[in-house]
């Protein structure tokens, strides 16, 4: 069942660059999706128009059936997001921001005690929690970022560059988090650019470049016997020498 | 000063206009957004110009003409002064580019130099604004020798610089002094208070005694001005070099501008590593343990997220709650003032027979809910709540949270912010007054009312014109254009309402007059919120 459905999505802004063209990608319930490319690519603006950030006209985007333009409460209720550079509310505390998150979901007291326990400790941040998020390092911003994304048990969890900024051990708790979602039927969506890290740990990948999908499908599909930075490097410098005889034709 | 401190001036001037974002955009938004804060700018100047020339136009009226130099100057170092008080401590200090400038190859003093200058330069653009119609109208009345003119124009900006260097100066102060403490703000948060509230006590203590005639009344003006200017020499000096073109009092205008910035500028980049260093700095405990945690409603959480916003920022405090400070100390004093003393401090001298009706206090009970919330509604969290998500925007953005909630969180906030105040100085008045107890009821729920109508309204502003690309939130809370509409539009409201509520009182009973207005204010109110409903839904603004 797919959770995520992109159709035929594009995106001018006002001097009509296009951002992205035609963008196709299904992610379906269990998938740990990568999303690579390089920058410019067209990630972040895909990533902003699925979780609602940034409006657009052309396509449209669904999340488990729901429409992002017609219906996005219902989108936005199942949904998780953390941007590549997460700007928190630096005057509360990391805990006073993940109970602003909570109540804004609805999650009881309970669950979201149990929930950034659990979390909380698995990131080695809960000591931090009664500080002002102003005193956090870019990493433990990502962190409570993470928590707050994690905190209503999202059926998709959408993430622009995760890994940046994570030490080792956290890097590692997020990929065991991310399958942990999986095995429960929710699904990941992440761009990155760390592409060891995509090779590992998504089961689907697609490449986007210059705001067009150049390949998607299983890894297995994909790579091959090769390496996925093999592959892209190829792809992407296939799709510049293309360009270029279209250019001099 | 050195080449590098010139292109780093050059470069802050740049890259904080909007204008020249106009120039490099293709957003067509974004260049409208600039040309509209150039329009608001431009009648923000010309209605100070106004103000300014008709109190000029008055002393040339009435012979007074040789005091224009020495008001100009006073006014002059009073707005460079409170412009800068309230600015110089998040522009000079723990600004966002201060690590990157901070390892470039540039003199500390040279860094400084530059970020104070870009905040003279633009204080200077509204002493432009003041000192032209001033120069006509003294042209008119004093005929000057022509080289007054060249010498005023090169005077002009030395006053305000020392101005500037003033207000900087007690502003690094207050940020220097909160700088050692754990809870820094509050500390900021307090002394600036303080100072404002002792200003305004000051400004009251020296203002005109009101019973007299326009022209005794300037006289007396003209007096305390004068003794201001020798507490405050630089203005004086400014005077007798325009009137008198002396040659020492100009060399001392220009040598104490200069030698004062240079001054400040060399003391401040000695220990401005170390003031920056313990701004930046937050204290962390790093010990929490996570307890029972408790879950809000939707409007309550939002609300309790603009009240940690509003006390985390000194700008924000002093300019949100300062009137309702200002307003609870007006219902306090009101229990122990009596009536006529009231009546003297707001009655103005004026010609010709005033109606019995009007020389009595009874004149002015139907007035107080407007009083109080004259004070307590003169700003509104409102207006600049939604533009302070800033850059955190995504946050809102990407949860399901609709606007209208968002923003009925917000208005809950502004209403529990200021309607406990107006409704102690609505009591305070009342008790005053001898108002009774069935009009004092009535008042009550007119200021709950008006409460309501100010924030819609300022919600209505802050939704029309949100600003979320700000880099210092002093471009939203003091500079906003929807802080300065909501401003101009509650304070020239609430004078003609005043105005038309005790011209009213000689004819209508009070307590009709409240309900009247009870009833008006409610549907004033819910037209705007429908109005707020629907602009909210058709900008998208989040």
């Amino acid at each position: 069942m797919s959770i995520l459905e992109i159709k035929h999505f594009s995106k001018s802004y006002s001097n009509n660059n296009k951002a992205t063209d035609d963008v196709n990608i299904v992610v379906e319930s269990g998938d740990i999706y990568g999303f690579i490319g390089h920058n410019g690519a067209g990630k972040s603006t895909t990533i902003k128009a699925t979780v609602g950030v940034l409006e657009f006209e052309e396509g449209d985007i669904f999340i488990d059936g729901n429409s992002v333009k017609k219906d996005p409460m219902a989108c936005k209720r199942i949904t998780a997001y953390l941007p590549d550079n997460p700007d928190l509310y630096e005057n509360l505390t990391g805990i006073q921001y993940l109970n602003f998150v909570a109540d804004i979901y609805g999650v009881s007291a309970e669950d979201r005690e149990k929930r950034i326990k659990e979390y909380g400790d698995r990131l080695e941040i809960t000591s931090a929690l009664g500080d002002l998020i102003e005193s956090y390092s870019h990493g433990m911003k990502q962190k409570v970022a993470l928590i707050s994304a994690l905190i209503h048990e999202p059926k998709l969890i959408v993430l622009d560059e995760p890994f940046v900024g994570l030490d080792p051990k956290a890097a590692h708790t997020l990929k065991e988090i991310m399958h942990e979602m999986c095995e429960r039927g929710s699904a990941v969506f992440f761009s990155t650019h760390v592409l060891d890290v995509a090779q590992k740990l998504c089961n689907k990948v697609c490449i986007i470049k210059q705001g067009k999908i150049v390949t998607h499908g299983s890894i297995e599909e994909i790579i091959g016997d090769s390496s996925l930075e093999d592959v892209f490097l190829e792809i992407t410098d296939d799709s510049e020498s293309q360009s270029a005889d279209v250019a001099d034709s | 000063m050195n080449r590098s401190n010139i292109i780093l001036l050059k470069n802050i001037i740049m890259a904080s206009s909007s204008l020249n974002k106009a120039r490099h955009t293709s957003d067509k938004k974004v260049k409208r957004r600039a040309w509209g804060a150039l329009a608001i700018e431009i009648l923000l100047g010309t209605m100070l110009a106004v103000y300014v020339g008709i109190t000029v136009y008055g002393y040339g009226y009435y012979g007074m003409g040789d005091i224009i130099p020495m008001l100009l100057g006073l006014v002059i170092c009073l707005i460079s002064f409170v412009f800068t008080f309230f600015k110089a401590g998040g522009y000079l200090l723990a600004f966002r580019e201060y690590d990157m400038l901070m390892a470039m190859p540039i003199k500390t003093s040279g860094i400084v130099w530059a970020k104070f200058m870009h905040m003279f330069i633009l204080g200077l653009k509204w002493c432009a604004w003041i000192t032209i119609p001033v120069i006509i109208l003294y042209g008119y009345f004093m005929h000057p020798n022509p080289t007054v003119y060249v010498l005023w124009l090169i005077l002009v900006p030395f006053i305000s610089l020392i101005a500037t260097v003033a207000g900087s100066v007690l502003s690094i102060l207050i940020s220097g002094i909160g700088a050692n403490f754990k809870h820094k703000r509050a500390v900021q948060t307090i002394l600036t208070v303080l100072l404002v509230l002792a200003c305004f006590f000051l400004e009251f203590i020296i203002g005109a005694d009101a019973d007299m005639e326009i022209k005794d009344m300037l006289a007396t003006l003209r007096e305390e001005i004068e003794n201001v200017c020798n507490v405050l020499r630089p203005a004086k000096w400014f005077a007798e070099a325009i009137n008198d073109a002396k040659p020492l009092s100009i060399l001392l205008v220009i040598l104490s501008a200069v030698a004062f910035t240079e001054l400040f500028i060399r003391v401040l980049s000695i220990k401005y590593k170390k003031i920056n260093s313990r701004l930046t700095a937050s204290s962390a405990n790093r010990d929490f343990k996570l307890k029972t945690q408790k879950a809000k409603n939707i409007y309550m959480t939002i609300a309790y997220k603009e009240f940690k916003r509003m006390t985390f920022s000194t700008t924000y405090m002093t300019n949100i709650a300062l009137g309702g400070i200002l307003t609870v100390i007006l219902g306090v004093a009101a229990f122990f003032v009596k009536p006529e003393s009231l009546m003297s401090a707001i009655q103005t001298g004026g010609t010709g027979e005033i109606p019995e009706y009007f020389t009595s206090y009874a004149f002015l009970i139907p007035a107080i809910p407007f009083f109080a919330y004259l004070l307590g509604g003169m700003m509104m969290s409102t207006c600049c709540s939604l533009s302070l998500e800033g850059k955190s925007l995504w946050i809102i953005q990407s949860m399901p949270i609709d606007v209208m909630t968002l923003l009925k969180g917000k208005m809950l906030f502004n209403m529990l912010l200021i309607t406990p105040p107006v409704m102690v100085a609505v009591l305070g008045l009342s008790f005053c007054l001898k108002a009774g107890a069935v009009n004092w009821l009535l008042f009550e729920i007119l200021s709950v009312v008006l409460c309501a109508a100010g924030t819609v309204r300022g919600m209505c502003c802050g939704v029309r014109f949100v600003k979320y690309d700000w880099v210092n939130e002093i471009e939203v809370i003091k500079q906003g254009t929807a802080a300065t509409v909501y401003v101009l539009s509650h304070m020239f409201g609430m004078m003609i309402l005043i105005t038309l509520v005790t011209s009213l009182s000689a004819y209508i009973n009070t307590a009709l007059i409240n309900v009247i207005f009870i009833v008006a204010a409610s549907v004033w109110t819910l037209l705007d919120y429908r109005h707020l409903c629907r602009i909210s839904a058709k900008r998208k603004v989040i």
